[in-house]
């Protein structure tokens, strides 16, 4: 369609009307308006201020934004919290080197340095002098080999003597909040270890898993006083050591020798409690046996008689850097299925920590009377019999940030004797010397090198070790 | 271990106080304890023992197989056999010693003979696995429940045992008079045979079909061969006869009634028998068995691969290093040689292994009541009552109610036998420990139940070639049987009944698989040689028809 004639004829009608318009009236003179006063100029303001207000008003809706944002976290997390927990653990891994064949003891087999023991018919190859547990390589006590041991006869390791690189253990610790005054913790070491499948009898665990805590705990809110209750699968109560047993916790590497009868994790329940402004301290547990560790046999996992063991410990902080403390325990002997055998343990210990220098006694003794047939020589033939002191000191002094060194020396006097199946003659005195190096947070490295003694009777016999660690914190 | 030594453990930590040295190895005197043969344990009560020529005819007589009686298919307990026996039943068996105790193969019974069986079998079934007789001179008792205390007293219980040749001292008088007669006259000419015993085809040639004697000319019973008895004109040494089985206080009474039976397979003709007759025989009886423990006392396992080891010092790598290992492990870790100790190991007691009693012929006690021929209810020293599963409790009972133990008239260990009545005495035993080559002691000893459930330890000489094993045989390979010790006993009781108490000193080794190859290599290395002139098989006189 052509548009030409439209336009022309818009335009002719836009003429002709303005002359009409031109003909009205014109209209009444209109008053004069006074005119308006001016607005008066806005007052000139500080610049700083005006941009101090603009970045205040943003600030405030940030804040708007971050409330928002926090609320809604709030509710999500109270909606988690149930499974809120927090994971960390450990990788331990270290380098050893033994004397001898590994084993921390030697079959008197001619009876040359006990004859008494083959008096009792038992045979010299299962009359054992020295400490099967005096070879221990790495924090969660296990010994470079077991030798011809008959008692302990776990033998993870089962160096023969050789050197050898060695992950210790793959730990996995776990948190959890359960309310406001409840958690559950759980620490599980992962050990990874050789075995001959071929050997169907053999006593190579392979790897395994070894899970060392496992409890709840609940803490009331008191005025007074701080209590803890914990039931499950905790640490010991007695003496000082099983404080740091975790390899990152540890001063040096290996535990002391009469770790064995401390640093168990029994079973069953336990009370803690903070007075007097956190200087006492006082530690319950009734449990199914004694605080002895696992890997030392004469301890069980589970109950094998209805008397459970009591124990406790009382320590005092003296002007906030020396703590006292006292141990104690009771309870019916390991692994009897007779109630009415009694096994004992007493102990005391100190710590303390003045300035960049931590020292640790401990002194423990113990008895499980076991019980004698007498339808043979051998005697503690229906439950074996246990009589043991120990003590060590131990010393660390933080040089830098980085390096402490430490040295500890342990005692140990025990006679473990079970019929004709076997006797243990431990009379000893250890040397350790270390160095541990801190490197940032996450990362320690530790040596040791640790001397054995044999005393009394006990032949000399080579069962020294160089030890080394290194612990990443996951 | 010499690195360290030598220096960097040493420099790390301990210069000033040094590094100690590994203790002396006390292995090569434990070791030793296992060298020096010993010989051959002077048997007093066999004046033959060392005998040459009661050796040579105790071998043939060892090898000769017309001892043994008939099958009767029947175990220790009477009960029927419920797999094939030797022989159809009543069949002659044809068995001799060496059968169950073959020479070439350390004296013992490995050919589990019918096949899938671990007891040994004769006339029918034992409850336990036969012993070795190679080197079986060097046992102060002898069975696995100690019952006898010498060779020949043990041989004089076998011949006549339902479950063994099942034999009688009849039928050993008349084979010797038949077949040994110049041999045997020679060997005892203090105890000459009597004119009766002249020849088994004169004898049958005296009797009517019935078994009964010929009457002479007059119509009268013939009585310098024969007797009468209940009215019967009987001979007065029938071919075949054994003694019942009678309580310790009782005398056999003759009583023509008797049914032949299992037990006493001949009726009454031993009970029969004039007194100075049965003595006659028994004399025959037991001077046969004393000849054969004079061959026995020749079957000397030695110069084995361990012995070789032992004379040239234990030097390593000459005995293999598996075996080694193995010696090492038998004195040390595994303790062995508590009980298998010395030249011969073994130590000459009695322990309870933890072995059950279980096995298609092995009894248990509840299979023993009250009154029957096996009683396990009835208990008294005095009475022994027949308790076989319970082992040394049993034997032992046995030993001290024996009538051919070493202080019996049998015996020609004269001192032993004048103070017979004095050995019920323990206090005696103790003030003469050394009478009866030492046996004394076991006559009084109490009868205790510690004793239940123990059995003897066997040597280890040649115990590579005596399986099965343990005293049920239940185990088929020494690998088997190191694995039950290493496991503390018990492996395995398969229903079976535990009796008694285990020895303390049987308890868990925790021996690798490797250690428990080392130590059957070290038993193999026992195997040893004895003297081939000793175990050829001799010229054995032709058989004797009974």
């Amino acid at each position: 369609m052509d548009h030409q004639p439209v336009k022309q004829l818009a335009i002719l009608l836009l003429l002709t009307a303005s002359p009409a318009l031109a003909d009205e009236p014109a209209a009444p003179p209109v008053e004069p308006v006074p005119a308006p006063e001016p607005e008066p100029e806005p007052a000139k303001t500080d610049p700083r201020l005006d941009e101090l207000t603009r970045r205040l008003q943003t600030l405030e809706d940030e804040l708007s934004q971050v409330k928002d944002d926090n609320t809604y976290l709030e509710e999500k997390l109270q909606s988690l919290l149930p499974i809120a927990a927090k994971l960390g653990g450990y990788i331990d891994a270290g380098f050893f080197v033994t004397d001898g064949n590994g084993a921390g003891t030697r079959s008197d087999l001619i009876g040359q340095f006990y004859p008494e023991y083959l008096d009792k018919g038992i045979p010299g190859s299962w009359v054992f002098m020295g400490d099967p547990l005096s070879t221990t390589v790495n924090s969660r006590g296990d010994v470079a080999d077991t030798g011809e041991s008959r008692a302990i006869v776990f033998d993870p390791i089962n160096s023969r003597g050789k050197s050898t690189f060695l992950v210790n253990a793959v730990n996995l610790a776990l948190f959890a909040g359960l309310s406001e005054t409840a958690s559950a913790q759980v620490s599980v070491d992962f050990v990874p270890r050789a075995r001959d499948i071929s050997d169907v009898g053999g006593v190579f665990a392979g790897d395994y898993v070894d899970v060392k805590l496992a409890y709840g705990e609940w803490k009331p809110k008191l005025d007074d006083l701080e209590l803890s209750l914990q039931a499950g699968k905790f640490d010991s109560v007695l003496g000082f050591e099983y404080r740091s047993l975790e390899s990152p916790d540890r001063l040096g590497i290996t535990p002391s020798l009469i770790c064995r009868y401390l640093c168990g994790r029994p079973i069953g329940l336990k009370a803690r409690a903070r007075l007097l402004d956190n200087t006492v301290i006082a530690n319950v547990a009734v449990t199914n046996g004694t605080h002895f560790s696992e890997g030392f046999t004469f301890a069980d996992e589970t109950d094998s008689n209805h008397l459970k063991t009591v124990a406790g410990r009382l320590s005092y902080l003296a002007g906030g850097k020396v703590e006292l403390g006292a141990s104690g325990a009771f309870g019916a002997q390991d692994q009897q299925t007779d109630s009415g055998l009694y096994q004992w343990h007493v102990g005391a210990d100190v710590h303390a920590e003045v300035g960049d220098l931590e020292l640790t006694v401990e002194y423990v003794k113990g008895k499980a009377k076991g019980k004698t047939s007498g339808m043979t020589l051998a005697e503690c033939d229906d439950a074996p019999c246990l009589d043991y002191q120990g003590a060590y000191l131990l010393g660390g002094y933080r040089l830098t940030n980085v390096f402490v060194p430490y040295a500890r020396v342990d005692w140990r006097d025990a006679t473990h004797e079970s019929g004709a199946s076997f006797v243990y003659i431990s009379k000893l005195v250890r040397f350790t010397v270390g160095l541990r190096a801190e490197i940032g947070t996450r990362v320690i490295v530790k040596a040791e090198a640790t001397l054995n003694r044999e005393l009394d009777r006990i032949p000399q016999f080579p069962n020294d070790v160089i030890t080394t660690s290194l612990v990443l914190k996951l | 271990m010499g690195v360290l030594r030598g220096g960097a453990l040493c420099l790390l930590v301990s210069t000033a106080l040094g590094c100690g040295s590994e203790i002396p190895d006390p292995t090569l005197p434990l070791l030793e304890k296992h060298v020096g043969f010993p010989d051959v344990p002077v048997d007093s009560s066999n004046a033959v023992a060392l005998s040459p020529a009661a050796a040579a005819l105790g071998k043939k007589f060892y090898f000769d197989t017309n001892f043994s009686g008939s099958e009767v298919s029947a175990d220790m307990l009477l009960r029927p056999m419920t797999t094939p026996g030797r022989a159809a039943m009543g069949q002659p068996i044809k068995v001799s010693c060496n059968t169950c105790h073959d020479v070439t193969k350390g004296g013992a019974d490995q050919t589990g003979d019918p096949p899938g069986n671990r007891v040994s079998f004769g006339g029918g079934a034992y409850d336990v696995n036969g012993q070795q007789t190679v080197n079986s001179a060097y046992s102060q008792l002898v069975y696995w429940n100690g019952r006898n205390d010498s060779l020949w007293s043990q041989i004089v219980a076998v011949a006549e045992s339902h479950v063994s040749i099942n034999g009688s001292r009849l039928r050993v008088a008349w084979r010797i008079a038949d077949a040994y007669r110049a041999e045997y006259q020679a060997l005892f000419p203090e105890y000459p045979l009597p004119a009766q015993l002249d020849s088994i085809a004169a004898h049958k040639a005296r009797l009517e079909p019935d078994g009964t004697c010929k009457l002479d000319g007059n119509g009268m019973c013939p009585t310098d061969i024969c007797h009468a008895t209940y009215g019967r004109c009987t001979p007065r040494f029938p071919l075949e006869g054994r003694p019942g089985f009678v309580k310790p206080g009782q005398l056999p009474v003759c009583d023509p009634s008797t049914a032949d039976d299992i037990l006493q397979p001949y009726g009454d003709a031993w009970d029969c028998m004039q007194l100075a007759d049965q003595l006659l025989v028994n004399r025959i009886y037991t001077n046969w068995a004393k000849a054969i423990a004079a061959y026995e006392a020749t079957l000397i396992s030695k110069d084995s691969p361990f012995d070789r080891w032992a004379e040239g010092g234990f030097v390593t790598g000459k005995l293999g290093a598996s075996a080694e290992r193995g010696a090492r492990l038998f004195v040390g870790k595994a303790a062995c040689a508590e009980c298998h100790s010395g030249p011969l190991f073994m130590d000459d007691k009695f322990h309870q292994i933890g072995v059950a009693q279980v096995g298609a012929y092995v009894p248990k006690t509840s299979e023993c009541p009250v009154g029957d021929w096996c009683d396990c209810v009835s208990d008294d020293r005095f009475e022994p009552m027949n308790c076989l599963p319970i082992g040394a409790r049993d034997g032992l009972r046995k030993l001290q109610a024996s009538r051919f133990r070493r202080d019996s008239v049998w015996s020609d260990d004269e001192e032993c036998r004048r103070h017979y009545t004095a050995h019920i005495d323990p206090n005696y035993a103790a003030e003469h420990p050394d009478e009866c080559d030492g046996r004394i002691a076991w006559y009084s000893m109490p009868l205790t139940d510690e004793l239940r459930g123990q059995w003897k330890t066997p040597g280890l000489r040649d115990v590579a070639l005596t399986g099965p094993y343990m005293h049920t045989g239940v185990y088929t390979t020494l690998r088997e049987v190191i694995v039950h010790y290493n496991k503390g006993g018990i492996v395995e009781t398969q229903g079976g009944e535990l009796i008694g108490t285990i020895d303390e000193k049987v308890k868990v080794l925790n021996l690798t698989e490797r250690e428990i190859d080392d130590l059957v290599a070290f038993l193999e290395s026992l195997t040893g040689v004895v003297d081939p002139a000793v175990t050829s098989p001799p010229t054995v006189p032709a058989d004797t028809p009974f």
